[in-house]
């Protein structure tokens, strides 16, 4: 059983590590707490669902086309709210609001198209399972792990080591003094919000697949928990956001498993308040500004 | 940073609790027969004098007609409407219906309460869709007198709040105990695993479920609970359950739990019997189902007018005339809440006709119902403590479709 808990743990930490990475990106360069995180999370999976059923030619292609549409819905979450507000130098608790609000247009606009009721959603990756020890893991656990290994170290890579990621950096850093020195904060900026759409867009599919089902207020759902992986972590950090959701889908798992259904929630969240209590700037966090 | 951080968890705090109240307004309107342990409220009553023997010819409803639980009270007023036209078609009398509106609110059904029983015309209150708005009327109907006859409430307490409260669905404590019963009957005792939901309806559900399934000589070996609306991941609590080695696993959910918890359990390889209560009779569970779980049994104290299940299998000549007639109306295939507001109003009827409208009278009579054909049910009658008892269907789900068992 202490195996296969772990391969559960494992496997829906994946899940928030995915999430949270997109999240930990928007912190780090704007600073903002992106509400709106958990429905693009949402919203890549239905749309891809949708165009699967209203084509019904290829999944993949779907999912393609999706991953487009979801990183466009992050630019535009961009464009038309944020990037207003920026320019009227708006506090930041007013942007944090509207992707709040925002969230909820992404989330009620889904609803009004698609009913609030559960839908099924094709596992592509059906390749089965097979026994290790008792334990049972499948080829779509194994993928999404995969997935999110490869793509935090991609990001790691964009980030540190080519030009726009520097620009992000500098950004992160000082919005007015990377601008003075010829950065387009807003391109860059616009970039971040892509790359996150594009990252809760594959996660969400990937999760459908896992779960063969998609609902409304899966984002919401995880929602919480990758807000709890980001911190743990660190904010802004990657690495961080990997290995804080790793944790939190473990801990709560063990909850779970050998405490009760119940407290799942409660206790992860008391390690995160643990933690925070003897390092308040996460596991990998430096007290250094040092953020994306 | 620091700042920030402590930003981010207060913001953390909120989002929980937000999270936390939406997902408590949601499980009311999912469930199917939506329980609550609502104290009653009590409130002013002028009395309309019940006991006069003439002039009293209306059905009092009252039922959610808009807010989030209308659905339910849109498919009740057309069982009700169904019933009074058939009945005074078929006797040659004229009874008529109102339907007032609760709004699905326990406040707002003391106030329509209230104006049912200032109403000299009335027979009985009929209302309403959630046992909390019911229950509050309660004390209301008690004072004035007058019959309560609910179409919907299944809270184990309703039947005992007066001498005047009825219903037409099965207590939760005997649903329990009969899927118990309806279990040992064709698997024989096993070892059982429960998981359900922690609401009131799945604790009293699973109390009286364990309660009979060892009086009958089974064992429960294990019983887990899991908080709705909280995560759609069961892989560490059905690991769990796996270890324990079940030859049946009950779980009392809404649907789409069921669905999510059915099929995690069958990825993660664990083979026995499973079984879901009455809630996953729906065309949503099938399709996110599919044939995944093929073999699982449904239990349900109300029978499914799915067109699935009409295809397949044959109702009696009654619930027959129900759907056809229903569906003429409505150009709809009813539910369970059509079906069970008909009984109600049949029931009702039926009693008006044999020994007048005299609220006393009356309830005796209705306490005397015993095996009445019911579309909503078979062998339908109330106990000693008038609780509606009545059998109960068991379907299979095969290649993807309810099919009533044998």
């Amino acid at each position: 059983m202490f195996l296969q808990q772990l391969i559960n743990g494992i496997t829906i930490g994946s899940v928030y590590a995915l999430v949270s990475i997109g999240f930990t990106m928007v912190f780090g360069v704007l600073e903002l707490t992106n509400f709106a995180n958990g429905s693009l999370y949402m919203l890549g999976a239905y749309l891809s669902l949708m165009l699967y059923n209203a084509t019904g030619v290829n999944f993949f292609l779907a999912f393609f086309v999706s991953i487009l549409l979801t990183g466009g819905a992050g630019f535009l979450l961009d464009r038309l709210a944020l990037r207003r507000l920026r320019r009227k130098n708006a506090p930041k608790l007013t942007a944090l609001i509207t992707t709040l609000g925002m969230s909820m247009i992404f989330d009620n606009f889904i609803m009004l198209v698609f009913g609030s009721e559960t839908k099924s959603f094709p596992n592509q990756f059906n390749f089965g399972s097979f026994e290790i020890g008792g334990a049972v893991v499948s080829w779509v656990q194994i993928i999404i792990l995969l997935t999110a290994l490869i793509l935090m170290l991609l990001l790691s890579f964009v980030v540190y080591k080519t030009k726009v990621g520097k620009a992000m950096l500098c950004t992160a850093q000082n919005a007015e003094a990377a601008r003075l020195m010829g950065i387009n904060v807003n391109s860059v900026i616009a970039f971040t919000f892509i790359i996150s759409g594009v990252l809760a867009c594959i996660s969400g599919n990937l999760v459908g697949m896992y779960y063969q089902t998609v609902s409304v207020t899966m984002g919401a759902t995880v929602g919480m928990k990758t807000f709890a992986s980001a911190i743990l972590g660190g904010v802004g950090v990657l690495p961080g956001a990997m290995v804080g959701g790793l944790l939190v889908g473990i801990i709560e798992t063990f909850a779970a498993g050998y405490i009760s259904s119940g407290y799942r929630d409660a206790i992860a969240f008391l390690v995160l308040i643990v933690v925070l209590l003897f390092k308040p700037s996460g596991l990998f966090g430096s007290k250094q500004i040092n953020k994306v | 940073m620091k700042k920030n951080l402590m930003k981010l968890a207060g913001l953390l705090l909120a989002m929980t609790m937000m999270l936390g109240l939406a997902s408590c307004g949601q499980q009311g309107a999912q469930e199917s027969q939506p329980a609550s342990s609502n104290p009653a409220q009590t409130g002013s009553v002028e009395s309309a004098g019940g006991g006069n023997e003439s002039g009293k010819n209306k059905l009092a409803f009252f039922l959610p007609m808009t807010g989030d639980q209308m659905q339910y009270g849109e498919s009740l007023s057309r069982g009700a409407e169904l019933a009074l036209n058939q009945y005074n078609e078929a006797h040659g009398t004229n009874y008529v219906i109102e339907i007032n509106d609760d709004k699905g609110d326990p406040t707002e059904a003391v106030n329509v309460a209230n104006k049912i029983v200032a109403d000299s015309t009335v027979i009985a209150g009929m209302g309403s869709f959630s046992s909390s708005c019911a229950m509050a009327a309660a004390p209301v109907f008690e004072e004035a007198d007058l019959l309560l006859f609910s179409p919907n409430a299944s809270h184990t307490d309703f039947p005992s709040m007066g001498k005047n409260m009825f219903s037409a669905v099965m207590s939760q404590k005997y649903e329990g105990a009969e899927y118990a019963d309806a279990l040992i009957e064709r698997f024989g005792t096993q070892n059982v695993a429960l998981l359900y939901q922690n609401t009131d309806h799945g604790v009293i559900a699973t109390d009286v479920f364990t309660k009979e399934y060892e009086a009958q000589g089974g064992k429960v070996i294990s019983k887990e609970t899991f908080v709705p609306g909280q995560t759609t991941d069961f892989s560490p609590v059905l690991s769990k359950i796996k270890e324990q080695n079940p030859d049946l696993l009950y779980v009392n959910a809404s649907y789409s739990d069921c669905a999510q918890i059915l099929m995690q359990a069958k990825s993660l390889n664990i083979n026995c019997q499973y079984v879901c209560p009455g809630m996953a009779l729906t065309e949503e569970f099938l399709s996110v189902v599919g044939n995944s779980i093929d073999g699982t049994v449904v239990l349900s104290s109300v029978p499914a007018f799915l067109p699935s299940v009409l295809e397949t299998s044959k109702l009696d000549d009654a619930m027959q005339a129900f759907v056809d007639s229903y569906t003429a109306a409505y150009d709809e295939v009813p539910d369970g809440f059509a079906a069970s507001a008909y009984d109600a109003v049949n029931i009702v009827l039926d009693a008006c006709e044999k020994v007048g409208t005299d609220t006393p009278a009356l309830r005796e009579e209705i306490a005397k119902l015993r095996d009445f054909p019911g579309v909503s049910g078979y062998d339908m009658q109330f106990n000693e403590n008038k609780e509606m008892v009545k059998g109960i269907y068991m379907f299979d789900i095969e290649n993807g479709q309810f099919v009533v068992a044998k």
